[in-house]
């Protein structure tokens, strides 16, 4: 592929991933999932009654997009994080994607703390979790 | 004269910090043969009996079209083909069972369900598992390329991983431990790892997994002995 071909096809790539998230933003704010009862039960919880490390991590993402932080909260804490983080990222992505800012360098290592955050967050999750849902 | 449908290999050993000009590219990649069936059939014999050089030739930059059409196609049909084998054992199974025709038309209607929206299913999963193995890459050490490397590489290594869902029965085991395999291989040769590094980022999600599992299934059984003691 010649590099002009090359950049055509990134910069189609990069207005793909802006329809395919502009599109996920406008159907989750017109479509609030938890309150009509429509999702798929989580088989964990179905089945066993215990939620397990992403039980309402849907919902979370949902209630982001609508704007209710506290109840995304709520229901995960890390799966609000998470739709707070590609909010911020997607955009960037895109804006990347077509030129119009420097791609954001990723760090390739990370310090001792940050590598113990990653691996703390998702046990504290868990566990804020089957506090929260118990019974 | 060259055999017809002959892997290109690169004549050079090709270093792991290779800059993307020295990366040949995979057949799929290339301008020829590229996205054909000629190119789709290189490709997949090149990550299924040589991962190795396969990954050493990857392209590491440039658009991702390539490897998101390579696992889409070939996870949509290694879908279809799983269906298929599970439509028939619950067809025969259920004929042995006398099963009422409705249940089993009904229980293969939500297989096709599964496998129309199989391809967005695909794309999500391969996005998720790009996220977990890169950051366990971080976690154990680091990880010396960006995500979106870690993203050709399980496009590539799953993609060819479907293919054998071609086999019944246990052709789904076989898929689901050759694309972990694969992506080990390929995450130790484009990121430049040792091979416990990759070997961790991969296997230790699967781990975690499971011991979660455990301890749900521990927490119901103690619950349920607390409520009858």
């Amino acid at each position: 592929m010649s590099a002009a071909a090359s950049h055509r096809m990134g910069r189609l790539e990069a207005w793909l991933v802006a329809l395919v998230g502009t599109t996920a933003l406008v159907v989750a704010r017109n479509y609030p999932v938890w309150r009509d009862h429509i999702y798929v039960a989580c088989p964990a919880w179905a089945i066993l009654g215990v939620p397990c490390p992403a039980c309402g991590a849907t919902r979370a993402v949902a209630a982001v997009l609508q704007g209710e932080l506290g109840q995304a909260f709520a229901w995960n804490p890390l799966g609000a994080l998470a739709a707070l983080a590609a909010i911020v990222l997607v955009p960037i992505g895109v804006a990347a994607g077509l030129g119009w800012i420097t791609r954001p360098q990723i760090p390739t290592t990370l310090g001792l703390g940050a590598r113990a955050a990653l691996i703390v967050a998702p046990i504290a999750n868990w566990a804020y979790l089957l506090a929260a849902f118990e019974g | 004269m060259e055999e017809a449908g002959e892997v290109q290999t690169p004549e050079v050993e090709l270093p792991d910090d290779a800059p993307e000009g020295l990366r040949v590219g995979l057949p799929w990649e290339r301008v020829d043969p590229g996205m054909s069936p000629g190119g789709l059939m290189q490709t997949l014999r090149l990550l299924l009996f040589s991962p190795g050089a396969a990954f050493q030739m990857m392209r590491i930059q440039g658009v991702m079209s390539a490897p998101i059409v390579f696992l889409v196609l070939l996870g949509t049909i290694g879908t279809f083909m799983g269906f298929m084998w599970q439509s028939w054992a619950r067809v025969m199974l259920g004929s042995m069972a006398d099963t009422p025709f409705r249940d089993l038309a009904l229980a293969n209607s939500y297989g096709v369900m599964s496998f129309v929206v199989a391809p967005f299913f695909i794309m999500v999963m391969a996005a998720v598992a790009t996220g977990v193995h890169h950051l366990c890459m971080l976690v154990f050490g680091g990880a010396p390329r960006p995500a979106d490397v870690t993203l050709r590489v399980v496009c590539y290594a799953w993609g060819a991983s479907y293919v054998w869902m071609f086999i019944p029965a246990c052709g789904g085991l076989i898929a689901a431990v050759w694309g972990a395999v694969l992506t080990i291989s390929g995450l130790r040769e484009v990121h430049g790892i040792p091979g416990g590094r990759a070997a961790a980022a991969v296997i230790v999600p699967y781990v975690v997994a499971g011991c979660c599992l455990m301890l749900i299934w521990v927490l119901l059984a103690t619950t349920m002995l607390a409520s009858v003691a």
